[in-house]
């Protein structure tokens, strides 16, 4: 069930990046899906346990693994993270850049203009 | 013992530093100094395809160097291999960016910051080419669009900044279904290394979960299709290429969608090898007519050069159709896969004659981008029909031209008619081969249109334009050396196409038994060739009539904007998931 | 619109607090949940709420863009020194090079690591936002 709602989120990400002709609006639209793309690792990662896979010595291997989170989910989604905000982080300075140069921040209007002038 | 495939990764990484280093308190303000550091680019470069160039020997003979990061083994940590498809591709990334970084050094117009994201590109795409993961081959391509986007804005002229953010929203949208792709996989499988998805993926027998697992292979090829501009995915691309630098303009065309189109082989291949053959045989056949349409019509040069990115492109992914199963020779080598693969002589051929066009297509792209943005470059004039005519002006870079001119038409000698002659073989009887052979009319129309600019014009050496740049060099040694290394580069395959085909062959599938085509230089070949050759001249003679030109000025404003591009992207993902289940 | 003195007290208070305990994630990444990565963000935060809590310009002042881009840049050359070093002391790329036995534990490696990471993308981070936050003002 909750992979469905997951799933809707990722969906209302895809209709923002779609349907807004704001700049802005888009970059959150891709930020949305990157969110719900680390929700489905999380929460497929919490499957078995939910304390920090950190293991304190006392507990052995299975007895452990009953208890924890997948690891790998987190340490892949540490990455995916870090490479989303650098996505969304690039994404904003363009805006800033296509903001000056063009002074709006309507994707239609910023299009018509910059084609409108190629020659 | 271990094989030193890090120093492909290490080395790239270690540019970029060198380029960062310019960029220091002390360093930045001695102009010497950050001119040795930017320099440090294109040695380390030569270097890494010296160090390839010692690897040959081990991997035409079917060795698979490994590597694996810390130390730890394959399912924990980070493994990297080098086999045959790989070593190509790392030689076409370090040798073909050593080349283009000559001329982006020659020209002295870039800062530290170009040389290190022009590293970091490096080093993202030989991360995809060696990595033996679905997640660090999303990390690898994530460094490589990031590095992208930066380069086609690195001027920042306007339409440099539209062009790096629609690129920016659509392949990021793409890599994010990749991403959704690699959950399901480990999701269904519980793991994400290559070797352990085909195993597991051949012992699957409910009809559900290998529906499921289908569905995540869509996800990875929407994502990497879009970096490969295919279509429906290619609409990012004209713009992107266009207006970016000149040299990146050259490095995306030339090397980046064949590293892209090379992973997606590989991703397939880690599947099923075959999957969506038919559909990719149509699509590129597609994607080659059409793109050669919009590519005639265009009058911006570069813009005419990127669509002929998309459409020879479509020749490969054609090709690689053609090949069906045959490819897993590239990972399998022995087993039963392997040796059916063997068996397959025809399909081998196909896959060789996909990768050779793809080679083949990045020397001359990556030569027609640098001349042809010299030429944008020292006329300050985008559109072809108002460039001065440089021929008499610099007869050299007219005959670099010509060479990659020729070459993409399709001429004998050149190597661009070699990889057609392997494909045709390959795809000898498909109907799919008559909209290729539509496409070479096309290609042939649009480059004698093209060629206005470097033709010897009766007024062209003096006079047109405030001849500003005049007195510059028209071309620095270092531009000069590198593009007529791959111009002569071009002329060797092209003169000798068969030998150049079984070295392809020897590196892809070992051991497996030759497939030759057939003699590039037949009479019949030649008479073939003549006629697409004439008939692009009469098409580009009506291109230049009126309603011609009317037509080409129609399609040419046909340029979609964001939101088409991102219907388009869907209708593919859909498309892909229908062929999936229905398979 | 009108900024209030609690906004502007509080992001005043806090922010060094959110660079401690950036630093504390940094520092101890190697036995609790964090890590240089996300410690980093976190001490980027603290610099971004000064930002935007006071005025851009004090955070400019208080931590120099030109400073943290000499800081991130030399954290990157470092960690590619230490990826390197693992390589030559003979063995992989990021190994640990610590020996068991030697005065300094082997989880070092990790720490060091950590801490570089951390500034690198603490400085990266920030520096972004500056960026866009000078933009915006200027």
């Amino acid at each position: 069930m909750s992979e469905y709602l997951i799933g809707l989120i990722f969906l209302v990400g895809l209709w923002g990046v779609l349907s807004k002709p704001n700049i802005i609006k888009k970059i959150v639209g891709l930020s949305i899906m990157n969110g719900a793309i680390v929700m489905f690792f999380v929460h497929h990662g919490a499957r078995f346990g939910s304390t920090a896979p950190i293991r304190e010595g006392a507990e052995t291997g299975a007895a452990a693994a009953a208890v924890m989170v997948d690891p790998l989910p987190q340490a892949l989604m540490l990455t995916a993270i870090v490479v989303g905000i650098c996505i969304i982080a690039l994404g904003l300075a363009l805006a800033v850049l296509l903001y000056r140069r063009y002074g709006t921040l309507d994707i239609r209007s910023i299009e018509a203009e910059a084609w409108s002038t190629r020659d | 013992m271990t094989d030193p495939v890090i120093l492909l990764l290490v080395l790239p990484l270690g540019g970029a530093a060198a380029a960062l280093a310019a960029k220091l308190p002390g360093i930045d303000r001695r102009p010497a100094l950050v001119r040795a550091l930017t320099l440090v680019t294109p040695v380390v470069l030569l270097g890494g395809a010296v160090a390839l160039g010692f690897g040959y020997a081990a991997a035409s003979a079917g060795r698979v160097a490994t590597y694996t990061l810390g130390g730890w083994p394959v399912p924990v940590g980070i493994g990297l291999k080098l086999d045959g498809l790989a070593w190509l591709s790392s030689v076409l990334v370090f040798g073909l960016s050593f080349l283009i970084s000559l001329y982006a050094v020659a020209h002295r117009e870039y800062g530290p910051e170009f040389y290190f994201f022009f590293m970091l590109l490096v080093a993202g795409m030989e991360g995809v080419v060696l990595t033996t993961d679905v997640f660090n081959m999303f990390v690898s391509f994530e460094i490589i669009a990031i590095s992208a986007y930066v380069l086609i804005a690195y001027h920042r002229e306007g339409t440099a900044l539209v062009a790096s953010f629609k690129y920016l929203v659509l392949s990021s949208v793409g890599i994010f279904f990749f991403l959704f792709g690699v959950f399901v996989i480990y999701r269904e499988l519980g793991t994400l290394a290559f070797a352990d998805i085909t195993s597991l993926y051949a012992a699957i027998e409910d009809p559900v979960r290998l529906r499921t697992l289908r569905l995540a292979l869509v996800a990875l090829v929407v994502g990497i299709g879009v970096r490969t501009a295919f279509i429906p995915f290619h609409t990012w691309l004209p713009e992107a290429h266009a207006y970016a630098p000149h040299p990146i303009s050259a490095l995306l065309s030339g090397v980046l969608i064949k590293v892209s189109f090379f992973a997606m082989v590989r991703i397939i291949t880690v599947f099923s090898p075959g999957m969506f053959a038919h559909l990719l045989l149509w699509i590129g056949a597609v994607t080659a007519i059409v793109a050669v349409v919009w590519a005639l019509s265009q009058r911006d040069a570069k813009k005419l050069l990127a669509y002929h990115s998309i459409s020879q492109m479509g020749y490969v992914l054609a090709a690689l159709g053609a090949a069906g199963g045959a490819t897993a020779a590239i990972t399998v080598s022995g087993g039963p896969a392997g040796a059916a693969a063997a068996a397959d002589a025809g399909g081998t051929l196909a896959l060789s004659a996909a990768v050779y066009h793809a080679l083949n297509h990045a020397l001359f792209k990556s030569l027609l981008f640098l001349s042809v943005g010299t030429a944008v470059h020292l006329t300050g004039e985008r559109n072809l029909y108002r460039m001065p005519r440089l021929g008499r002006r610099a007869p050299l870079l007219a005959v670099l031209f010509g060479v990659g001119a020729l070459s993409i038409a399709g001429v004998p000698g050149f190597n661009g008619y070699a990889s057609k002659v392997a494909i045709s073989t390959a795809l000898a009887g498909s109907p799919a081969y008559m909209l290729l052979n539509l496409t070479a009319i096309g290609t042939a129309a649009s480059f004698i249109k093209l060629s206005r600019v470097f033709r010897p014009g009766a007024r062209d050496s003096e006079g047109e334009r405030a001849p500003a740049q005049a007195r510059e060099r028209i071309l620095p040694p270092g531009a000069t050396v590198g593009m007529s290394l791959i111009a002569l580069l071009c002329v060797t395959v092209g003169l000798a196409p068969r030998t150049a085909l079984g070295l392809l062959q020897g590196l892809l599938a070992p051991g497996s038994g030759l497939a030759t085509m057939s003699p590039a230089f037949a009479p019949a070949k030649l008479l073939d060739t003549a006629i697409l050759l004439a008939l692009g001249f009469v098409v580009y003679r009506l291109t230049q009539t009126e309603i011609g030109g009317r037509i080409a000025h129609r399609i040419e404003e046909h340029a979609p904007g964001l939101r088409t591009v991102l219907l388009f992207f869907l209708v593919g993902v859909v498309g892909f998931a229908l062929a999936a289940t229905v398979a | 619109m009108r900024k209030t003195d609690i906004i502007d007290v509080i992001a005043r208070k806090l922010s060094p607090y959110i660079l401690l305990f950036g630093f504390y994630l940094v520092a101890f990444g190697h036995r609790t949940p964090g890590g240089g990565f996300q410690g980093g963000v976190v001490m980027a935060s603290g610099i971004i709420l000064l930002a935007l809590g006071r005025d851009p310009t004090v955070a400019m002042t208080a931590f120099p863009p030109a400073k943290l881009s000499i800081a991130e840049a030399a954290s990157y050359i470092l960690l590619l020194a230490l990826g390197v070093a693992g390589v030559a002391v003979g063995g992989y790329f990021l190994e640990n090079v610590l020996p068991p036995g030697f005065a300094v534990p082997r989880v070092g490696f990790v720490f060091a690591l950590n801490i570089v990471i951390g500034i690198k993308v603490g400085a990266g981070v920030s520096l972004i936002a500056l960026h866009l936050f000078r933009e915006e003002s200027g």
